[in-house]
């Protein structure tokens, strides 16, 4: 109880962020399985996730910081670099490579000028490679952000593109 | 209905009529359309069956788990239930296998099948708290997901008291985070935990030491969506169901370079050169299939398409996975996109696997460029054989394999390659 109030004070996220945190602590039977779920919403929250919002989960979570740094540099969906409002995630495995991939790779570099790991100046898109999505019947295949896409062509990529502002 | 995040339009096609039953049309299925399916009623009669008797059921039908592995489920239940409660269900939905997106056309389209399936697992091993584990990629799954046990909680086949049998059950769905290992069982569990995705010495198996260390028994989406047909059908008319020794609908998604990619429910006795030419339609331009990869695993010539889709010693086994290479595609090369697969995907944890595949992937690249010399083929080799042996988890144990295979089965390829190499270095 008295960690709680503590805790409430100091807090730096903002308020719609931490009881949504709050939610996914107390979804679980116990609240260190929420790790994975506030540390997505940390990312999709602030685009990457910084170094303060770490120590807030730690907090939230009754974890030592340690912990959670360690869990984080684990996990390939989750970005301790520059941040970015939408991430664009290109599968490169087996099967996107059988099925023309470069072609995609092409196109998004042709539009956005950005190259895997790279954000854009404006920082709206960050690029990604990753290995299978798992949509292989729909090859070459990307996300944006939450969203599963078939590469159809450089046009339909930019359509697609420009609905994410 | 809430809108959720674009899914992909993934074609499917069966001939059993069985798990892609809804599944084959591409929307989201409600609890009010799988109740006017007939849903749910497997679990009604389950409710009323002794939970031992369900396991014996499942054990009789001969299901096998369709995660990769191939283990008898009523085998794997009956090891849980030998230990003391409380016991946990695990849903293994973290499918990152390269070509295997199965268990997200079941997930995405047809959630209540496998919440069905889940419940009457649970009740016959006696869990009150289950979980799933989806994978960080599929985040339209996982929202479904959470909306269909909130339906059913609603219909009242979840919670408290489960259709006044006194059975009570929770269902907890959690995401992963773009880890290919979280697939293995243990470190599934490791991640459940809240802690990086290790996988864990065996033994103890799960079923001894799973969860907060307590009995487990993760399954996969595709095997629990089969408990609730076994339940409604009985053992005996389960079996019926293609080949005796492997009964039961099977999910092949196929993919590559083949006219009609797509998800395909088959009984297990299909063979793969069916698959390909009957159901996927055939090559793109009609050009000669060279080899077929069973995902990241094994590898299948032109001469071997003969192989039954089962898990029999020779068949196809694993995940099901088809993914096909036509004449002009180089074996080589994918060969290098498997090697930086599990590269990518080692944990780390020990260093046989976390050294030997970056180097398998290093060299390999080496060779393709034509700048190896003499010693990076013999090391290529070595590092190839000593990862398997050596590894703590089944990751390390496999990630030469398919290397090993097509070095058996296509070694003109591999001589291309060599003469490059020789030929480079005479140059210098």
């Amino acid at each position: 109880m008295l960690r709680e109030i503590i805790y409430n004070f100091n807090t730096m996220l903002e308020e719609g962020l931490l009881s949504r945190l709050k939610e996914h602590a107390d979804y679980f039977p116990k609240k260190e399985q929420a790790i994975l779920m506030c540390l997505h919403e940390v990312q999709n929250y602030y685009g990457h996730i910084p170094q303060f919002a770490l120590e807030e989960v730690a907090k939230l979570l009754g974890l030592p910081l340690n912990h959670v740094e360690n869990v984080v540099s684990f996990y390939d969906m989750f970005d301790r670099g520059q941040p970015a409002k939408h991430r664009i995630r290109v599968c490169v495995s087996i099967v996107c490579e059988l099925m023309n991939k470069d072609k995609l790779i092409k196109a998004i570099k042709e539009l956005l000028g950005i190259d895997f790991g790279q954000t854009t100046k404006d920082g709206r898109f960050k690029l990604i490679a990753v290995q299978c999505l798992g949509a292989c019947s729909e090859a070459p295949f990307f996300m944006v952000d939450e969203d599963a896409y078939k590469f159809e062509s450089k046009e339909k990529l930019h359509e697609i593109l420009s609905r994410y502002a | 209905m809430r809108s959720y995040p674009v899914m992909p339009n993934i074609y499917t096609e069966t001939t059993l009529d069985m798990l892609l039953r809804r599944a084959k049309k591409p929307r989201v299925h409600t609890v009010e359309d799988y109740l006017r399916d007939g849903g749910y009623q497997a679990l009604e009669k389950a409710l009323n069956m002794d939970p031992q008797e369900i396991i014996e059921w499942v054990d009789k039908s001969q299901l096998r788990g369709r995660g990769g592995a191939g283990f008898p489920t009523g085998k794997k239940w009956k090891f849980a239930v030998q230990n003391p409660a409380p016991r946990y269900l695990i849903c293994n939905a973290d499918e990152s296998e390269p070509g295997t997106f199965k268990d997200r056309v079941l997930i995405e389209r047809d959630p209540h099948l496998l919440i069905e399936g889940m419940i009457i697992s649970a009740y016959a091993i006696g869990a009150n708290e289950a979980f799933v584990y989806i994978r960080g990629e599929y985040p339209a799954g996982y929202y479904i997901l959470r909306d269909a046990i909130e339906e059913a909680k609603k219909k009242g086949f979840l919670g408290r008291n489960i259709l006044g049998s006194g059975f009570d059950l929770e269902i907890y769905v959690a995401r992963g985070a773009g880890a290919y290992i979280c697939g293995e069982e243990s470190a599934l569990i490791e991640s459940l935990e809240g802690k990086r995705g290790f996988p864990r010495t065996k033994p103890p198996f799960p079923v001894q030491y799973g969860l907060f260390g307590k009995p487990t028994v993760v399954n996969n989406v595709e095997t629990l969506c089969n408990i609730p047909f076994i339940i409604k059908l009985g053992w005996e008319d389960y079996r019926y169901m293609g080949p005796s020794d492997y009964p039961g609908p099977k999910l092949f998604p196929v993919s590559g370079k083949v006219k009609k990619p797509g998800v395909y429910e088959l009984p297990m006795n299909t063979t793969l050169r069916e698959v390909v030419y009957k159901y996927a339609g055939g090559t793109i331009n009609n050009k000669k299939v060279k080899a077929v990869f069973s995902g990241a695993l094994d590898c299948f010539s032109w001469e071997e398409l003969d192989t039954p889709m089962d898990y029999s010693p020779f068949g196809f086994g694993g995940t099901g996975t088809v993914i096909v290479l036509t004449e002009e595609d180089d074996v080589v090369k994918m060969c290098l996109k498997v090697a930086e697969f599990y590269a990518h995907e080692s944990c780390g944890q020990c260093t046989p696997c976390r050294v030997g595949t970056y180097e398998q992937a290093n060299l390999l690249h080496r060779i393709i460029q034509g700048t190896a010399t003499e010693g990076d083929w013999e090391g290529f080799d070595f590092v190839n054989r000593f990862i398997q042996p050596t590894s703590i988890c089944g990751l390390g144990a496999v990630a030469g394999r398919l290397i090993r295979q097509t070095m058996k089965k296509f070694p003109e390829e591999w001589e291309k390659y060599r003469k490059l190499s020789t030929e480079s270095s005479l140059s210098v």
